[in-house]
């Protein structure tokens, strides 16, 4: 008893709140919208509406399993008329103002899509039970948006409830029009949605409503218009199709499967032969996708249900692609941006190097102007005394050897280079002590000279007497 | 020039002027659903002109005899709906046994016949006494109406179902009934129709 109860109260629940035909089927909208303006008429469109459905879904649950779709259709529309005619006669007597005012509506409801959608969807293919459920939770559900909507028009719309003035301050007529009911009916859909949300988190109204197919084109080709199958009622099966038909059905679907994978892998060969042509900005986005994961689906061909994510990845792949470009781009300008940084720093390095290139040879020319003037004064001071000729090598070493240091020195860094004014400066100095240093020790060496000239002149005197020595020696020798 | 004339002026009062589907919400529900499948947009509505224009002028043919003009609303709601059904069933047979369709055809010509918006145009020439000419311009504008409510919505739709800021509350069917509610208000600014706030 206990499953039984549960089965009941789901489907009542399902009828009812989660798949209401008005809030989330968008069905039975045109007598919400038109005439529900006051509880009145709310109270007769429903008592209408609801026997209606109730009756004719038994009867089809009943009698018409075997008959053909469009068969039952007209059926439907007979039963909605002939239900109507004791429900008109009886408010006719007792509320004429308020039949006047659902004016055709009343007879309209006869070809309501409610009684059809449900016939078609439950009745058809169910026992007396659960047909009889799931009429009153659907009945129960119209009837209730019906009248929530139409006392709410009537209150604000009017300012009254049941034709009782409430003597509000503001009124609000534009809901009276159809617009007004629209929007009423959307707003109320959103509140029972997230009451539903608190209350049945795992129920899910938006499925009742598909989207699935709403970005195809209005205008199709002849032959997907022919090869697409349309069942507004139910888009799971095809009741009238024998089992036979539907194997059938399937090996079409699946031969065409495969040629379109012979025809993309037709294009897959023919992309590698393009690609030479193809752009730089093009090749981009290939390399990018040969490097990222293959997460997206590839494009298949075409199940009805696998085209929608197909699409919604290409879409998703070309905003990717779209960043990653702009990414290169950014790449490719910060890469510029430092390559010329390295080449700036290249320049200067060459500039510094040729500087201090300058500067070598300006020492260089310095020194060798200072050790002429030096030589020049030296030659000058000592014109008449030979001036020692082991001096001279001396002083030649001695400026090798300094020449040879400084530019050691010179090489090490470019904070040196700071130095190389002061040590010119220095150098320069040195230079003009030098020839000064030479004249003082030529002046020293002439206030000297007779000290080499006596040494020169004991040295030549000490060459004639050993010259005379051996001369004597042979005199002496011949004597004896 | 006054027979186009007057049968243009009516096809255009019931296609834009006077939508009927957004002044007198006559198809909304079926222009709503037909919307969110745009593949079945030409066919169901080459239907519905047809049956729309058929019933209307069948109807205002047999308003012209005395008998028929003296019978109440509610019998003259049966008479429309018995012309629907036996057009229905003649078009079903036509197109079954000579055309040959398919099933899927069958059921399309079932949705469009069956339908508020087709027995409302009657309802309408009934009210407004229009003649021969003006009932056939109200069919031809009815059908064509019921095209351009399902592309509006359509349009609507696709931004509805991309854009992601929309409260989880408000997908789906909520969003929707508040976009066709604007488009019915802005037709029946057009209508003329003050709204005292």
């Amino acid at each position: 008893m206990s499953d039984r109860n549960r089965k009941i109260a789901d489907g009542i629940r399902n009828s009812a709140l989660i798949q209401n035909p008005v809030l989330f089927e968008a069905i039975g909208i045109a007598p919400i919208a038109a005439i529900a303006v006051s509880l009145k008429t709310a109270i007769i469109l429903a008592v209408a509406s609801c026997l209606e459905l109730v009756i004719i879904e038994l009867f089809t649950c009943l009698a018409l399993k075997k008959a053909k779709s469009y068969f039952r259709m007209p059926v439907y529309a007979a039963l909605g008329m002939l239900i109507n005619l004791p429900v008109f006669m009886f408010f006719a007597k007792f509320t004429p103002n308020e039949t006047l005012n659902v004016g055709i509506f009343l007879p309209l409801l006869a070809v309501n899509s409610l009684i059809a959608l449900h016939c078609e969807r439950f009745a058809v293919k169910n026992k007396m039970k659960d047909t009889f459920v799931d009429a009153i939770s659907a009945a129960a559900g119209y009837a209730f948006v019906l009248l929530l909507v139409g006392t709410a028009r009537e209150i604000l719309g009017s300012g009254t409830i049941y034709s009782v003035d409430l003597h509000l301050p503001v009124q609000l007529t534009g809901l009276l029009a159809p617009f007004g009911g629209l929007l009423l009916v959307g707003f109320l859909a959103a509140a029972v949605k997230g009451l539903i949300a608190k209350r049945y988190p795992e129920e899910d109204p938006e499925k009742a409503f598909s989207l699935q197919e709403i970005s195809e084109s209005h205008v199709g080709s002849f032959r997907t218009l022919a090869q697409s199958e349309f069942n507004p009622y139910d888009d799971t099966e095809d009741e009238d199709a024998p089992r036979v038909k539907r194997e059938k059905k399937e090996k079409p679907v699946k031969e065409k499967h495969g040629k379109k994978k012979t025809k993309q892998e037709k294009i897959k060969k023919e992309k590698p032969k393009k690609s030479g042509k193809v752009s730089k900005q093009k090749e981009k986005p290939d390399i990018v996708a040969a490097e990222m994961p293959q997460s997206v689906p590839a494009a298949s061909p075409a199940a009805k249900t696998e085209e929608r994510p197909v699409r919604r990845a290409r879409h998703e792949d070309d905003d990717y692609l779209l960043e990653f470009d702009e990414m290169l781009s950014e790449l490719d300008s910060y890469k510029k941006k430092q390559h010329e940084k390295a080449e700036e720093a290249e320049k200067t390095a060459e500039a510094a190097k040729e500087a201090e290139k300058a500067e070598k040879d300006a020492e260089k020319s310095a020194d060798e102007t200072a050790e002429k003037e030096a030589e020049a004064a030296a030659q000058e001071a000592s014109v008449g005394e030979p001036a020692p000729a082991e001096e001279k090598p001396k002083r030649k070493a001695k400026s090798k050897a300094k020449t040879e240091s400084e530019p050691k020195k010179k090489t090490t860094s470019k904070a040196k280079s700071e130095d190389a004014p002061k040590k010119k400066a220095a150098k320069s100095e040195t230079a003009t002590r030098k020839p000064k240093k030479k004249a003082e020790d030529e002046s020293a060496e002439a206030a000297q000279p007779k000290k080499p000239a006596k040494k020169k002149a004991e040295t030549t005197k000490k060459s004639t007497s050993k010259a005379k020595t051996p001369a004597k020696k042979q005199e002496g020798g011949d004597e004896k | 020039m006054s027979i186009l004339g007057s049968l243009f002026s009516t096809a255009l009062f019931a296609c834009l002027l006077q939508n009927l589907i957004f002044t007198g919400a006559y198809g909304g529900d079926e222009a709503i659903r037909m919307a969110a499948k745009p593949k079945q947009l030409f066919p169901l509505s080459a239907f519905i002109v047809y049956l729309s224009t058929v019933v209307s002028l069948i109807c205002v043919l047999l308003e012209q005899s005395a008998r028929v003009r003296a019978l109440n609303t509610y019998a003259h709601a049966a008479i429309f709906v018995g012309v629907l059904i036996v057009v229905y069933l003649i078009t079903l047979l036509f197109v079954k046994v000579v055309l040959k369709v398919k099933k899927r055809t069958v059921r399309r010509l079932g949705v469009a016949a069956f339908n508020t918006l087709v027995l409302a145009v009657p309802f309408i020439n009934y009210r407004a006494a229009y003649g021969v000419l003006e009932a056939v311009g109200t069919g031809i504008g009815a059908g064509v109406a019921f095209v351009v409510a399902v592309l509006l919505i359509n349009f609507g739709l696709r931004a509805i179902d991309k854009n992601e800021q929309i409260p989880k509350a408000f997908k789906g069917t909520p969003a929707i009934f508040i976009y066709v509610a604007i488009l019915s208000l802005a037709f029946t600014g057009i209508v003329g129709r003050g709204i005292n706030l």
